[in-house]
């Protein structure tokens, strides 16, 4: 009996040791991760809180912390403009989304499908593909220098004086149609970024999926329709999901094209926050309204991840025969 | 005089302007016909498949069906029902939807109409509960009914197959490939497969176009092809195991022929002989190995030494050396043999067939051309 009592005593005792040694090597991996731990925690979720704190002072240039409780909110809600800014933004997003969706879904139906695929004729389609890119591949500054200039005042801007040269009137573009230049500039922008895309899904359609389409009698648009369009269903979604969200924060282009302006027209929720933050150095009331647009991504995007049914479609394995 | 189904008249297909897939083929394929376009990768069958659906132009050549010059006319209004390898199923679409596919281009037909005949289709090929159920969620040999239904539905004159069981395991294989053959009689339907599998076109067809290098090497009846091959080609393509070649020279003999090989002399009777032999020629004979009698003398025998033997169950399977030469030999199996003997084997010469080493064309008498 005495002798069993010792064993169970002493395997007790291996056995904690054992443990401890397995907590030691547990911990190592951990330790492996730091590098990847210390730059998020830094660098994303430190600036997260201080901003979440920011919004309820009233900092401004000379960086005080003077907590003023909810007023910066209340000062979001109060400001007159606010629903216009949010209906311009509304229409920037939908607008946008719309654009540079079915412009790049028909770029490469007739790229990809048409020339590539029907009429054979690869390298005319490759050439049509690559001019598509250059928007893209262009660093936003540039590109919107580009369309600064094309659509300048009269005696300095391309199209104008294209215009005088059939002997057109000069327009004021950016006073007249500043809203219609942002959309176009920035959906062939983001067109341009979906085509690789979607030409990729294309060209993922095993051929005997269209040449069996064919003998069944089907003509090249309907098989465009029913065959081609199916399988970019999962390329449109996410693209469409990145377009809504990219188009909600997005205040780059309409700083280098309009400025906002002319009279705030072109103002959005994302660079009404950069005029509060950097232009007016009210930094309270900038981290703010940040705080705010953050929370509108969130419901949306939960509300999109519904209504796309994400989660189905990567669950949902896809068929590749 | 009708004419048949499908004519082929010189065809010729270059991808590239310069080499040729298929050269100067020229086949005919009556009503009812089953045919198996047979022949290793490469050949040009599938070629000579896609020419026949209409997908691939050819660059030569043409191409009649019931007397009518088809080159120029679409796939779609070819009347064809086209199974391929994959089985191409739309997977956006559910089994009902896929095999409405052809129907649905059809402009002339009613939704009632439409509805009709895939029960029917799907009745025949036996899946009507699968008419709910998207491509993803059936197994291979589903797939594989599903692309028949769909190749049958439009009511083809011609049912084209694309190597259609190559994805399938060994016993649905044979499974699936009843039923085709099954099917292709009941429908009374002109079939033409793609295959290189050669116990299935053997199994399947009625008669077999072995193809190599882009033309054809011999057209006839499976049991034409297995006893009476054109060639070399063809005699060492069709059987398993393999047709045993032996080389020899052929040298006059009194009336008679023989045959001087490394294992020893054979008598072979002019009867046997399709042409004129004046001077000796170096042929190869070849002999299927169960066409051995294993004899006691020997006298008109040739002499091979055994190497193992593999117990095939309903027969033994004698892997002999004869000079540097591997031959096998079929015997039955109560039959049995020292493995550290000479064998002494005498040929079966009404199934013997002699080949021109040169050109490897069959000079036995009774080749069917």
């Amino acid at each position: 009996m005495d002798q069993s009592a010792d064993l169970l005593l002493k395997d007790r005792a291996t056995l904690t040791a054992d443990r401890k040694a397995i907590k030691r090597k547990q911990r190592f991996p951990f330790l492996m991760m730091l590098p990847f731990f210390v730059p998020v925690i830094v660098f994303v979720v430190v600036p997260i809180i201080l901003m979440l704190v920011m919004s309820f002072t009233d900092m401004k240039f000379t960086l005080k912390w003077n907590f003023i409780g909810f007023d910066n909110y209340r000062r979001i809600f109060g400001y007159p403009d606010m629903s216009k800014i949010l209906a311009r933004t509304l229409l920037l997003v939908v607008g946008n989304t719309t654009l540079s969706v079915l412009g790049s879904i028909f770029v490469v139906v007739i790229t990809t499908y048409y020339l590539d695929i029907v009429y054979r004729r690869k390298n005319l389609g490759l050439l049509f593909r690559i001019i598509w890119l250059i928007p893209n591949l262009t660093p936003t500054i540039v590109f919107m220098f580009i369309w600064r200039f094309m659509f300048g005042p009269e005696g300095y801007g391309m199209i104008n004086k294209m215009l005088a040269a059939i002997g057109l009137p000069a327009m004021n573009w950016f006073t007249n149609w500043s809203m219609q230049l942002l959309l176009a500039s920035m959906s062939l922008s983001s067109a341009s970024g979906s085509i690789i895309l979607f030409s990729s899904a294309i060209r993922q359609i095993p051929e005997s999926i269209v040449q069996s389409a064919k003998v069944d009698g089907a003509g090249n648009f309907y098989i465009c329709r029913r065959i081609v369009l199916p399988y970019l269903r999962w390329p449109i979604t996410q693209k469409t999901l990145w377009s809504i969200l990219g188009n909600f924060t997005a205040y780059e282009s309409i700083r280098l094209l309009t400025g906002g302006g002319p009279m705030g027209s072109t103002v959005t929720y994302a660079y009404y926050i950069y005029q509060n933050a950097y232009q007016y150095h009210t930094y309270g009331y900038g981290a703010a309204l940040s705080v705010f647009m953050v929370l509108m991504s969130i419901t949306m995007g939960l509300i999109m991840l519904r209504v796309f049914q994400v989660d189905k479609q990567l669950r949902v394995p896809r068929m590749d025969i | 005089m009708s004419e048949p189904m499908i004519r082929l008249e010189n065809i010729g297909k270059s991808y590239d302007g310069r080499t040729y897939a298929v050269r100067g083929m020229d086949l005919t394929i009556e009503k009812g016909d089953f045919v198996a376009l047979l022949g290793p990768s490469g050949c040009g069958k599938s070629t000579t498949l896609m020419m026949l659906c209409g997908l691939y132009r050819p660059t030569e050549g043409s191409i009649y069906f019931n007397g009518r010059y088809v080159n120029n006319i679409l796939p779609k209004d070819r009347n064809i029902g086209m199974v391929f390898q994959s089985y191409a199923l739309y997977p956006n679409m559910n089994v009902f939807e896929n095999i409405a596919f052809p129907l649905k281009q059809l402009k002339h037909l009613s939704k009632r109409e439409i509805r009709k005949r895939v029960q029917e289709v799907a009745n025949t090929v036996k899946i009507p509960e699968l008419l709910h159920r998207m491509p993803s969620q059936l197994s291979g040999g589903q797939q594989q009914r599903v692309a028949m239904c769909r190749a049958l539905v439009k009511d083809p004159d011609i049912l084209l197959l694309d190597e259609p069981m190559s994805n399938l395991d060994a016993r649905l294989k044979l499974e699936i490939r009843d039923e085709i053959k099954k099917l292709q009689e009941r429908l009374a339907l002109t079939a033409i497969i793609v295959t290189h599998d050669q116990e299935e076109a053997m199994a399947i067809s009625s008669h077999i176009a072995v193809i190599d290098q882009g033309s054809i090497q011999q057209y006839a009846a499976p049991d034409v092809l297995y006893n009476r091959p054109k060639n070399l080609f063809v005699a060492s393509f069709i059987g398993t195991p393999p047709m045993n070649f032996i080389t020899g020279t052929l040298e006059p003999m009194g009336e008679d022929f023989v045959c001087i090989t490394a294992g020893g002399n054979i008598t072979i009777p002019a009867a046997l002989i399709d042409c004129d032999l004046l001077t000796s020629r170096s042929v190869v004979l070849g002999i299927r190995p169960h066409n051995f009698k294993v004899v006691q003398s020997r006298e008109n025998a040739l002499t091979l030494s055994v190497d193992y033997i593999e117990h095939l169950g309903k027969e033994n399977l004698y892997r002999c050396q004869m000079a540097e030469t591997s031959i096998r030999v079929i015997t039955a199996i109560d039959e049995r043999y020292p493995t550290d003997e000479p064998l002494s084997v005498q040929i079966d010469l009404k199934m013997l067939n002699i080949f021109d080493e040169g050109s490897g064309d069959n000079i036995t008498c009774d080749v069917v051309v």
